[in-house]
């Protein structure tokens, strides 16, 4: 009997840790980290998004 | 059924339920924003944007894309003179230097240093969904794809 209770409470253990590992992903709150990345993408990126002005650069005259 | 198993399983079951009843609570629009607004990622933020137009003719060419990852690599820089291709190398180093601490800035920010990997591909995912139609991106395969349109 008490091997037994060792060895399901060594599995529970194990249990406990596995979820540990895998609560991370789990709870990663996805939608507001999207929502963070593409705000900050934006401004990172703000040059790129920008329209090539045309004749941007050319002497007036 | 011995009880110890027999516990052992209930004990398992429960705890699936909790972690995916958590999971949706997370998920759902109630989520809490992701802090972006410490001192260190805005500085992380300003140095990106004033390199992009560095890099953009690069990212034009194909000489570097993109990573799934949310990195930045090469993809083919055989036309390319040494001298370029030298200083185009520390600036992809720094580059990739910022993005690597931006994304750890964000999860150790937010009181979660173990988003670190899931806010990389997340930012990784949504890089490449903006990415202009004709650069390229290295999927998780490592495959190169230009990016086309929709």
């Amino acid at each position: 009997m008490k091997a037994g209770n060792t060895f399901v409470a060594s599995i529970a253990l194990a249990c406990v840790l596995a979820m540990a590992g895998c609560a991370s992903t789990l709870f990663f709150p996805l939608k507001s980290a999207e929502k963070a990345a593409d705000k900050v993408i934006h401004e990172i990126w703000t040059d790129i998004d920008k329209p090539a002005v045309a004749g941007a650069g050319a002497k007036k005259g | 059924m011995n009880v110890g198993l027999k516990f052992l399983r209930m004990w398992v079951c429960s705890a699936l339920v909790v972690c995916l009843i958590g999971a949706r609570i997370a998920d759902a629009q109630g989520a809490p924003e992701i802090n972006i607004n410490s001192p260190a990622i805005v500085s992380l933020i300003k140095s990106m944007a004033n390199r992009v137009m560095q890099l953009k003719p690069h990212l034009e060419a194909g000489v570097i894309g993109l990573t799934h990852d949310g990195l930045v690599a090469f993809r083919d820089s055989t036309n390319i003179e040494v001298k370029a291709l030298l200083a185009l190398d520390a600036l992809v180093g720094e580059e990739n230097k910022d993005r690597a601490t931006l994304y750890r800035e964000i999860a150790r920010a937010n009181s979660h240093p173990e988003w670190e990997s899931d806010l990389r591909t997340t930012f990784g995912r949504r890089w490449i969904n903006r990415l202009p139609v004709g650069w390229f991106y290295r999927d998780e395969k490592g495959q190169w794809i230009k990016k086309a349109e929709l």
